[in-house]
């Protein structure tokens, strides 16, 4: 069955919405832009001053490597490889989220859209180029943020219990789909800039 | 003392664990599994450790905690599970970073522990001097700890 794409976020709205602490409101507001601008493909606009610190440093502990980036033009790097590799589409489930002073800490079951064809490189070479597939996969991440809740780093810890199926061509979310349905909702970082 | 933590006021007897390390998820489902975690910890000799920095957030459903573990190991111990070191008899420091969630029910009672190891493992020599022992811990940290009576809810 296919995904709201608009239900992505559903455990962080009503974060936001019961959080009245300004910072810790900031804080998942700043998260949610993120994401959504994550999801559409739109990362430049991520790695702003008004949502993100220019020396922001992102640990990701795959389960095979880390990977490190130190500032904006490293983390740029990152977020080009998913966009090249079609895969920023990304939905949530079973989530949990908890936001202190320092950041926020979510744990949940992460559901990513690959192309067969890039997948292949990374992780199965027997996976069929043309189609497409869902890779599920449990994360925990730590997000941090300065006192005026801009991003100052994310370490995002992956589990090794990856399930990879083909997708249905009904469930596929395109990133055209995630422009048409997310956009439109999204705040502006005035909305939640901290005085 | 982990069997101290495996008892109803502290832990539901269908707890969950679940812990992420390189290739594989440790799983155990219940008490009885759970328990079988620890008594390896304790066989290995491993379960002194300390984190450092560490940061921790709440919640009604439970906390989730970001640290840098660091945690002592004899030699021989972790030669017993695939790792090479020099010297057997000598104590190692195992340096990593980790996250978690544990996860509680609205008694406060533990039913989930959900653990996901760092690629960024690191393993040294102990210098002597670094060294805690499990002796050290029960003489300082055991006149600190509450009671199950102090944390209870009514």
């Amino acid at each position: 069955m296919k995904f709201d794409i608009t239900k992505r976020m559903e455990v962080v709205d009503r974060a936001i919405e019961s959080t009245a602490n300004p910072l810790h409101n900031a804080i998942l507001r700043n998260y949610r832009r993120h994401a959504t601008l994550e999801v559409c493909g739109l990362w430049p606009e991520i790695l702003v001053p008004e949502m993100t610190d220019e020396n922001a440093k992102y640990r990701i502990h795959r389960t095979d490597k880390l990977v490190v980036a130190n500032g904006i033009k490293q983390i740029a790097e990152v977020y080009s490889k998913m966009e090249e590799t079609g895969s920023t589409v990304i939905y949530h489930t079973d989530e949990h989220i908890m936001v202190s002073d320092e950041g926020f800490m979510s744990e949940y079951k992460s559901h990513r859209f690959w192309d067969g064809l890039a997948l292949q490189s990374v992780v199965d070479a027997t996976l069929d180029p043309n189609a497409k597939y869902i890779v599920s996969q449990t994360l925990i991440t730590f997000f941090t943020y300065n006192d005026r809740g801009i991003l100052t780093g994310e370490r995002v810890y992956h589990g090794t219990d990856r399930e990879i199926r083909f997708c249905e061509p009904g469930e596929l979310i395109t990133v055209q789909e995630c422009l048409e349905k997310l956009l439109p909702n999204i705040e502006s970082p005035l909305d939640f800039a901290l005085a | 003392m982990w069997e101290e933590i495996l008892v109803p006021e502290m832990t539901d007897s269908h707890a969950q664990y679940r812990i992420h390390d390189y290739g594989k998820v440790v799983q155990a489902d219940g008490v009885q599994q759970v328990a079988e975690i620890y008594k390896r910890m304790v066989n290995l000799r491993s379960t002194v450790m300390h984190y450092s920095p560490e940061y921790v957030t709440v919640s009604d459903v439970g906390m989730m905690s970001q640290h840098v573990n660091r945690r002592f190991w004899p030699g021989s111990s972790l030669l017993q599970i695939g790792v090479e070191v020099d010297e057997p008899d000598a104590h190692y420091l195992v340096t990593q970073s980790m996250c978690m969630f544990f996860s509680y029910n609205e008694k406060a009672i533990l039913t989930g522990e959900f653990v996901y190891n760092g690629a960024d493992k690191k393993i040294t020599k102990c210098d002597p001097v670094e060294f805690i022992t499990l002796e050290e811990c029960r003489e300082k940290l055991l006149p600190l700890i509450n009671s199950i009576e102090e944390i209870s809810i009514n």
